[in-house]
């Protein structure tokens, strides 16, 4: 039996009545800054993947920490509606009322284990983003929903801070099929329904898809975008035992608070094509699976802040093959270093600031490799000819990291050293002198050619006052 | 070819780098509260003469023993001066090879540089300060001297660059070029070493809750001058477990513990082994304050006073 128009509960107490009492201000947001202010901060396409991440969340929820296979997230984006359906396990009629719709998330909010969703923003933000009129359908084997809202109107009545069911049911039994929730944006932004119009769009956002979500994705959550599947793309380094990266584990337990585990690696790796080598080149931050920070080169994973002191040199294009990986992961999302659009890290984060000077400890070795890789590229003779490492290098195999044989610390392969009987490194010199003394030193050498003078009292000289 | 410095001098003809280290061992007999000295890791720089090594293998019984050694043209002969099988060399500068060592271990690292401080230095004291555990030590010894004057440079202004050089934006505000003269490098220099180990610990504390942070607590803040001006410093790195069972009240008893910026300067009086022999009969009733013989001047008295129980009696034969 479904009962309409049960309000659902108010976030905000009702302001104070200005006839009442004159010494109270009313500091009452509207709800036009708050939808502005929820929305600035945060791009389109990080916005839709948060409407994913809700999803993955939800599938997470059902199935713990383990595979998410059978799981599905399809997106149908046109020039006129937005729309997200998932199997995921849907919003019970309980949390929709509660916690939900909030803003904010509210104290006693039940926690997903790992989740991405943290701050109780991310499914508001992005209605609000994309369009002014939202329809949420949500099942789960005990319950069902409907909420219907015109951004518009609800945006005109100032103290109203609840949305209502248009459709409630409770203590009903669902299919397990029917289980999930669809969410049904229309009335797009004028310019959000440009941007989707726009043949590019799809690409965009399958590509970031690919990144930011290549942990759910990987794990067997199936994203599709106007029905193509978004692929993952595993993170690869280089295999070959000797080049094979570092990993370390570290665990941090608070009294009272969720543990934060930091599992990082870094080594190697090598990009399909030349071009992409700097860009893939760097640290990758992961926090609860979601991808915070795409192949960093800046202070912020450790690497130069000036010109002349601290351990790692900034980046240089000798730095192109490493390959850095921090995966923060908590069953409480409010301890994990990132901000909250969670597109950046928060590098005031206690955690982080530790992790960062084990990240720095992992990477040293890695970059002594890459100078040692340089200058063996610079001593060779022979452009054509490739020394040991960089021999080494190039055949080793790149493979997903999670396959790969890690071990405590990156040591690499010192080269042995040149045999003894190779020709010395040359210099030539050139020089002038004044034409009778040179033919006197001639004459006194017993010599043919002005080569040999050079030569010969070079060697004089040498012999003499340097050589032992 | 690097030149290090054991191609220049013998170290064990620099008294005052003798005292030290015994000082040093001494004092490090006290981790023992912490736990069993057998069970520490001992990492130094060797060089050819491994003198720590001896050291503290023979007082302390630490038998997991690792020196960092970057002449790697002089692998050879290194490797022939090596006194005990417990001691593992490894291959390089100490900046590659320190993020290369397990770290599981309590540890007794001595960085002994022969070269003044820079940023590359102290990035190793960061790395170190970043990774060992609680109990452990950590020494820093850089040479620490203004340079000789120069008549023609403004000594100040070249002094301070010359440190800006080496170690940039770590230099601490307000400090000038004459705050560098005589034993004011060393001063500046363990500012900002002491600086370098506590930012590391407090980044590195930042998650850790109350009684697992782990703090710097010096033991060591030593000037002496066998040739040039060298500064030591070092202490213990302790959460507050470890700090109850080791803490400053511990150490009071050491006439050179130094647990703030006020140095201990080690000097070495000037004495034959037959003075040597009649002080110390008389020594440790006349400590410190030695007013006998007078035909010995004062001065030597009183360090020797000072430093008996360290003093090294070099002979022509070595023991």
């Amino acid at each position: 039996m479904a009962k309409r128009h049960t309000p659902m509960k108010e976030p905000f107490a009702d302001p104070p009545d200005e006839g009442q009492d004159s010494l109270v201000i009313d500091a009452m947001p509207t709800k036009e800054l708050f939808i502005e202010m929820l929305t600035r901060d945060i791009a389109l396409i990080p916005a839709i993947i948060d409407l994913v991440d809700n999803s993955a969340d939800g599938a997470k929820r059902v199935k713990g920490e383990g595979s998410l296979k059978g799981f599905l997230v399809r997106l149908t984006i046109t020039s006129d509606q937005f729309k997200i359906t998932d199997n995921c396990g849907g919003i019970t009629v309980e949390t929709a009322r509660k916690y939900a719709f909030r803003f904010g998330r509210a104290s006693g909010a039940p926690s997903v284990k790992h989740s991405v969703g943290q701050f109780g923003v991310g499914m508001k933000r992005a209605i609000f983003k994309i369009g002014r009129q939202f329809r949420v359908e949500s099942t789960t084997d005990t319950s069902r929903f409907v909420v219907d809202v015109d951004v518009n109107a609800w945006a005109e009545q100032p103290k109203k801070w609840t949305f209502e069911f248009a459709e409630r049911d409770e203590d009903t039994t669902h299919s397990k099929d029917s289980v999930g929730t669809e969410i049904l944006i229309t009335a797009l932004h004028p310019d959000v329904a440009d941007v989707f119009g726009l043949e590019s769009f799809e690409g965009e956002l399958r590509n970031d898809m690919r990144t930011r979500l290549q942990d759910p994705i990987s794990r067997g959550l199936v994203v599709t975008v106007n029905g193509v599947p978004v692929d993952a793309e595993p993170m690869t380094m280089l295999s070959d035992p000797r080049l094979a990266p570092a990993y370390r584990k570290l665990t941090y337990n608070g009294t009272g608070a969720k543990t934060v585990t930091a599992k990082l690696y870094c080594g190697l790796g090598r990009s399909e094509s030349r071009s992409e080598e700097r860009a893939e080149a760097g640290w990758n931050v992961f926090c609860n699976g979601r991808l915070i920070l795409e192949a960093d080169k800046s202070p912020v994973t450790g690497w130069k802040e000036e010109v002349d002191s601290v351990s790692i040199p900034g980046f240089h294009g000798q730095y192109n093959y490493l390959r850095g990986i921090a995966y923060f992961d908590s069953d409480d999302p409010a301890r994990l270093p990132w901000n909250t659009t969670k597109t950046g890290l928060n590098t005031d984060s206690p955690i982080y600031r530790a992790v960062k000077l084990e990240m720095m400890r992992l990477m040293r070795p890695v970059v002594d490799f890459l100078n040692r890789l340089k200058e063996e590229r610079q001593a060779k003779d022979d452009p054509g000819e490739k020394g040991p490492l960089e021999e080494l290098v190039e055949s080793a195999k790149p493979e997903p990291v999670m396959s790969i044989d890690t071990r405590p610390v990156f040591e690499p392969p010192v080269p042995k050293p040149k045999s003894q009987n190779k020709e010395p490194k040359m210099q030539p010199i050139h020089y002038e002198a004044p034409a009778d003394q040179v033919y006197a030193v001639k004459k006194v050498l017993k010599v043919n050619s002005f080569r040999d003078v050079g030569l010969k009292t070079f060697k004089y000289f040498y012999d003499a006052e340097v050589n032992e | 070819m690097k030149a290090s410095s054991f191609e220049k001098f013998d170290y064990a003809l620099r008294p005052a780098k003798n005292m030290e280290r015994k000082m040093f061992c001494e004092t490090l007999g006290r981790l023992s509260r912490v736990a069993p000295l057998s069970s520490y890791r001992y990492v130094g720089f060797g060089a050819i003469g491994f003198h720590d090594f001896c050291l503290f293998h023979q007082r302390l019984g630490i038998r997991d023993m690792c020196s960092i050694e970057e002449n790697t043209d002089a692998k050879k002969r290194v490797s022939f001066n090596i006194p005990y099988s417990c001691i593992k060399m490894r291959w390089g500068e100490s900046h590659d090879v320190l993020p290369t060592l397990p770290w599981t271990k309590r540890t007794i690292i001595w960085l002994d540089y022969d070269k003044p401080l820079n940023s590359r230095k102290l990035e190793d004291i960061a790395l170190v300060s970043g990774i060992l555990r609680s109990g452990s030590a950590l020494i820093v010894t850089v040479p620490a001297d203004p340079g000789e004057v120069d008549a023609n440079a403004d000594m100040a202004e070249k002094r301070l660059s010359d440190l800006r050089s080496r170690v940039g934006k770590n230099i601490p505000t307000g400090v000038t070029g004459k705050d560098l003269v005589q034993w004011g490098m060393a001063t500046v220099c363990r500012r900002i070493i002491v600086d370098q180990i506590e930012k590391t610990l407090n980044d590195r504390s930042a998650p850790l809750e109350e009684g697992k942070k782990l703090r710097y607590n010096q033991l060591f803040n030593f000037h002496y001058a066998d040739r040039t001006k060298m500064l030591s410093v070092g202490g213990l790195i302790v959460n507050a477990r470890d700090k109850a069972s080791l803490g400053p009240k511990h150490f009071k008893d050491l006439d050179y513990f130094r647990p703030e910026a006020e140095p201990y300067l080690i000097e070495t009086p000037i004495l034959t082994l037959r003075e040597i022999r009649y002080l110390d009969e008389r020594l440790p009733r006349l400590a410190p304050d030695v007013r006998h013989p007078k035909w010995i001047p004062e001065i030597e008295r009183k360090r020797y006073g000072k430093v008996y129980r360290y003093f090294p009696s070099f002979s022509e034969v070595e023991t």
